[in-house]
């Protein structure tokens, strides 16, 4: 509903029909989960997600009515997050511990009721994915983590789609590789 | 394209699980927006996410404390239910710390902890924004509704204050008092060897064998530290937010306010 239409580059003729634009309420209400998973995959700390999250949220509350439709509204959001938790790690100083997210609760929700299996997958995701570089680290998190397409990732990162998809097989192969490593740990270890 | 194996992906989709935000992280940066803007638009949103976290809290508290979900070393039944993903990422948890640096002294005399936390980095006061367009109209007229509502999840210590917890009714040997020190030292030892895993550990033994511990509220505290320690913030939000409320008189009171569980 709230996707116009995908297009790869942004540098393309935009459409004719001006989007319809959804309501503010209901952008932060799809888009909030989105908007803080992104921010903490690119390095803010918990403790900031409020601060960068409601930046976001008044960037997208000022720009809504410019929004022109060229992109689908996930990735112009997307693009939002990524400007403001980078411009946030530039004035914190600090290295990004894992990078962007997104998403649209379109992928396979399971049911983990169990707080420890989430955070100790969390704390093995971190690990895993700060051996990548962090064009890998970008793109693996938001196909991965947020299943957005090839396509959506080329526009948020601003890459080429083959571009995206190596380094994709590249970071799979080497979270594929730690979590191998790791099972053969505590095998070693039990 | 070389593709993630099932425990790859379980990884992953329990890893955004712990990535997403509740709906309390929802309404209150909802409240905080609204106030910002000035938005009616949001705020009566506010109110209604607001009402429902509340009581999702209330409701989830005191299964999230009773059940802290971190295995003992032999924590069969846990253990189990993990399955293979538990034991293959026990071993990073405890080195993943966050937070900042704690210091914490304990008056092993009298059964008080004094924990003393350094405070973090300060927020900051807002990121400036990447793209600056010219301020345009905006969507909702939004008259000025400075926020806070009667009944949001953050209640006041001091108006909603419940008395602090009474000693157990029967009176405790001294034995025993000398044993949940002894446990509360354990776990305060681990803490500050940087290994707040094991003090969550030691924390719920205690829990477990003192459940109407005098020593609740102290416990309670260092419980707040640890979780921050692994990055549990929100565990740590609620379990804070509840001990100010039983306990607002505490001299811990502060420690738990500079934590992260209070950012």
């Amino acid at each position: 509903m709230l996707r116009f239409f995908n297009k790869r580059r942004p540098s393309q003729p935009p459409a004719a029909p001006a989007p319809q634009l959804p309501p503010f309420e209901e952008v932060y209400e799809t888009y909030f989960d989105f908007v803080w998973r992104c921010s903490a995959h690119r390095g803010v700390p918990q403790s900031q997600l409020d601060d960068v999250t409601q930046e976001v949220f008044l960037i997208i509350h000022r720009q809504l009515p410019t929004f022109e439709g060229r992109s689908s509204l996930r990735t112009w959001i997307g693009g939002i997050v990524r400007r403001v938790a980078s411009d946030y790690l530039k004035k914190r100083g600090n290295r990004p511990a894992g990078d962007v997210a997104l998403e649209d609760d379109q992928g396979p929700r399971a049911d983990f009721h169990d707080p420890y299996e989430q955070q100790a997958s969390l704390v093995l995701l971190e690990k895993l994915v700060a051996k990548m570089t962090p064009a890998q680290r970008e793109v693996f998190l938001l196909r991965e983590i947020e299943h957005l397409s090839g396509s959506e990732i080329a526009e948020i990162t601003g890459e080429n789609e083959n571009t995206v998809w190596t380094r994709l097989r590249a970071a799979r192969q080497i979270f594929q590789d730690g979590v191998a490593r790791e099972r053969a740990r505590e095998a070693r270890e039990q | 394209m070389s593709e993630l194996d099932p425990q790859a992906r379980r990884i992953l989709l329990a890893a955004r699980a712990a990535r997403s935000p509740e709906a309390t992280d929802k309404a209150r940066v909802r409240r905080r927006l609204a106030a910002t803007l000035g938005g009616a638009a949001v705020a009566a949103q506010a109110t209604q996410a607001a009402a429902t976290a509340s009581s999702q809290t209330v409701a989830s508290a005191s299964s999230t404390v009773a059940s802290t979900a971190l295995p003992t070393a032999t924590g069969g039944a846990t253990k189990g239910a993990l399955g293979a993903l538990g034991n293959l990422a026990k071993p990073v948890l405890a080195k993943w710390i966050v937070g900042s640096t704690l210091a914490v002294g304990v008056g092993v005399g009298t059964h008080q902890l004094v924990l003393e936390q350094q405070p973090s980095t300060p927020p900051p006061s807002s990121v400036q924004p990447p793209v600056a367009p010219a301020p345009t109209e905006a969507p909702q007229a939004l008259p000025p509704t400075p926020d806070p509502d009667p009944s949001t999840p953050e209640p006041s210590p001091s108006t909603t204050a419940r008395p602090r917890r009474p000693p157990a009714a029967q009176p405790r040997p001294p034995a025993s008092l000398a044993t949940e020190l002894a446990l509360l030292q354990r776990a305060q030892q681990a803490w500050r060897a940087k290994n707040p895993t094991q003090a969550l550990r030691v924390l719920k033994s205690h829990r477990q064998r003192f459940p109407a511990s005098q020593l609740q509220v102290e416990r309670d505290a260092l419980r707040v530290l640890c979780l921050c320690e692994v990055g549990r913030v929100q565990p740590a939000r609620r379990l804070a937010r509840r001990l100010l409320q039983t306990a607002p008189d505490s001299p811990l009171r502060r420690t738990v306010e500079a934590s992260c569980a209070m950012e």
